[in-house]
């Protein structure tokens, strides 16, 4: 990797150990024992400064020293390691998807991060950090592989075109070569963010909250102890009125509305897709520039959310779920696409430009079953409420789980209404969802295995539950007709090995 | 694009197919397992004997240990029915799983999403001399299905047949 590598290298092992310096320096300023003169507190946060460059700067040099990598007979041939030396060899035919990264200092650096996954990987992903240069080079060497890989397949395939008689897989083929390139604004995608479940932003308050709570808990066991004495001294000045609360509610509601919007628009701020020769290649970020780049044949769901705000301000929430491997999970690589209604474009690349015209074949719908699946919970928890509440004489106050009750309710029959699976030529599509209407578009090649569950009341109900699972996605329909089931489940397994029955 | 018909009247449904039973040496063993099971599950609450100072710990052993049993008996008693319940069978492009007592449940994997076929033993099972064969698949859920209760031979058979399927299915 160039000279310029390093200081990425550096920048990052900086940013590293940047939490647990700056907690250090915390806890020497706010330690109430600590008997020592400021001159010589600021000596002991000097000398913690010098060690913490020392340290970024010694990580980055192993990391940049001892990593090497080159091209050779269509491998990528990557070395790396201090003690014991390991040479990771994968054939980019194989490379399923191939993720970029471009943070701020990769920006100023003119460098940016690769990564590699191949679908089976089990072992830890690889980081290269290439400059522009380098960067063209290596994709380059990728799409001659893939060209090579993809025009014999395509010979295959159009031998087996001429044997069945139908040019069906040479069309695909073609549609899959074709290539388009779709933009998105970012006033759609604050439109998107703002559409979603504003509860999200509380998980990404807690989220953080969490992250410093456990870099603050992991540099001393009494961290916490000293931060809550600190404010226990300090809340006198900080009480409030009863009005207050609420006014500090709705603001920590806006709070987290904005920190979700941010998030989601730091994220995926100036998204452009690229769709060409059976590879979608999706690029987005406001300061830090991420990419992916991955095969047409890892897509195994297009899931598209339309809520009932986002019916209203005409958008959708598209992701493309991807097969899973190690790396993945940990990542979250899923294309997520907030705001726009482009649903139709990245369902015409992957199933076909005819796919909403592909005949119906079978279709069932959940029953009431599904109703008390999804209110299970809630009628337990409102119970539980009701009867503590009766207990302690607070009459009024049952409103609360009786609310909590119909609000339940009134989620169990709208999942009631929209779940049902379809049966197409060409795909199947799952409905699901409470509130929001959900659509999630599977192939039957995707289809990995099927099973059909009763439960005490089929008897009595001729309800059933059919699970399909593929590589990255599992939906249960509830509460369907015993005999609809059964077909479903024959003509699943029928269709997912691709043959006729 | 085509538009072909798709008739299930020439199909042998699963609901339909002869299931092939597990060997009877699997009830004992599986009636030996689930014991064992009970019997580890019955050691726990006699930790509560060590707390000195918990008032009445001798009632709270004693009745923890009688809600362990009656379960432990009522689960022994269902096993039998669990057992004539379970049972696989072999079509020509997939092998379908059943079992399941009070949630019945049949799972079928198409051979040309098989992945891997392993042949395995735990101690119990190697008591009673029996095998399971381990299918898995890409799934996301549902990726290993297990055949339990089969001999040797039985198990290996089935193996090498779905590993010969997988070979010609993905041709």
């Amino acid at each position: 990797m160039s000279g310029s590598a390093y200081w990425v290298l550096m920048a990052k092992g900086l940013r590293e150990y940047a939490s647990l310096f700056v907690i250090l320096i915390v806890l020497k300023f706010i330690d109430a024992d600590d008997q020592h003169t400021f001159m010589e507190k600021m000596r002991v946060v000097s000398l913690l400064s010098v060690g913490y460059l020392a340290l970024a700067a010694l990580t980055a040099f192993i990391s940049w020293y001892f990593k090497k990598y080159y091209i050779e007979g269509g491998k990528l041939i990557f070395i790396h390691g201090l003690l014991s030396k390991e040479t990771t060899s994968i054939p980019l035919s194989k490379v399923q998807s191939m993720r970029t990264k471009q943070g701020f200092i990769y920006r100023v650096m003119e460098m940016r991060g690769v990564l590699f996954d191949t679908l089976a990987s089990k072992s830890a992903e690889i980081e290269l950090i290439l400059d522009d240069r380098d960067w063209k080079a290596l994709m380059e060497r990728v799409e001659v592989e893939e060209a090579v890989s993809g025009s014999s397949e395509l010979s295959d395939s159009s031998e087996l075109s001429v044997a069945s008689g139908t040019s069906r897989f040479s069309e695909a083929a073609e549609e899959r070569i074709s290539g388009s390139s779709l933009s998105f604004s970012n006033s759609n995608l604050i439109k998107g963010a703002f559409c979603q479940n504003h509860l999200q932003g509380m998980a990404v308050l807690f989220a953080a909250l969490a992250a410093v709570y456990n870099t603050v808990s992991t540099v001393d066991d009494h961290a916490v102890d000293h931060i809550i004495d600190y404010v226990d001294t300090h809340a006198g000045t900080l009480s409030l009125q009863p009005s207050g609360y609420v006014v500090v509610a709705v603001a920590l509601y806006f709070f987290v509305m904005l920190l979700w919007i941010g998030k989601v628009f730091l994220r995926y701020a100036n998204m452009e897709v690229r769709i060409a020769r059976g590879q979608l290649t999706f690029e987005s970020g406001l300061i830090a520039r991420n990419s992916s780049r991955f095969s047409y044949d890892k897509i195994c769901t297009v899931y598209v959310k339309r809520n009932f705000l986002e019916q209203w301000l005409h958008g959708s929430t598209v992701m493309l779920r991807q097969a899973l491997n190690a790396t993945d999970e940990k990542k979250g690589a899923d294309v997520r696409v907030y705001g726009s209604e482009s649903a139709a474009d990245f369902l015409s690349w992957w199933l076909g430009s005819s796919y909403g015209s592909s005949p119906e074949i079978v279709s069932a719908r959940s029953g009431y079953g599904l109703m008390w699946h999804v209110m299970r919970l809630d009628i337990l928890i409102s119970l539980a409420a009701a009867v503590t509440l009766a207990c302690f004489g607070l009459y009024v106050w049952l409103a609360v789980p009786a609310a909590w009750l119909l609000i339940s309710l009134a989620k169990g029959l709208m999942a009631v209404r929209r779940g049902r699976i379809t049966l197409k030529e060409d795909y199947i599509e799952i409905h699901n969802g409470r509130f929001a209407d959900i659509r999630n578009y599977v192939k039957y090649s995707n289809v990995e295995v099927v099973r059909l569950r009763s439960t005490p009341f089929t008897p009595y109900s001729c309800r059933v539950s059919l699970t399909l699972s593929t590589n990255g996605t599992s939906f249960t329909l509830r509460s369907l007709r015993v005999e609809e089931a059964r077909e479903i489940y024959e003509l699943l397994l029928c269709n997912c090995a691709g043959r006729p029955s | 694009m085509t538009n072909r018909q798709i008739s299930l009247d020439n199909i042998d449904r699963v609901e339909n197919l002869a299931f092939a039973p597990l060997e009877k040496k699997y009830l004992k063993a599986h009636t030996a397992a689930t014991a064992l099971a009970w019997l580890g599950l019955m050691l726990l609450p006699l930790f509560i004997l060590l707390a000195d100072e918990l008032d009445g710990r001798n009632l709270i052993v004693i009745c923890a240990e009688a809600v362990l049993l009656a379960a432990g008996l009522v689960n022994l008693a269902i096993l039998p029915k669990a057992y004539a319940y379970k049972g696989y069978a072999v079509r020509e492009h997939d092998i379908t799983y059943r079992s399941g007592i009070v949630f019945p449940k049949t799972v079928t994997i198409p051979f040309c999403k098989v992945q891997q076929v392993s042949v395995r033993q735990n101690p119990v099972s190697r008591m009673f001399g029996l095998y399971a064969v381990d299918v898995v698949s890409g799934a996301q859920t549902l990726a290993e299905t297990v055949i339990p209760g089969l001999t040797q031979e039985k198990a290996e058979e089935i193996k090498s047949l779905l590993i010969e399927r997988t070979r010609n299915e993905n041709r």
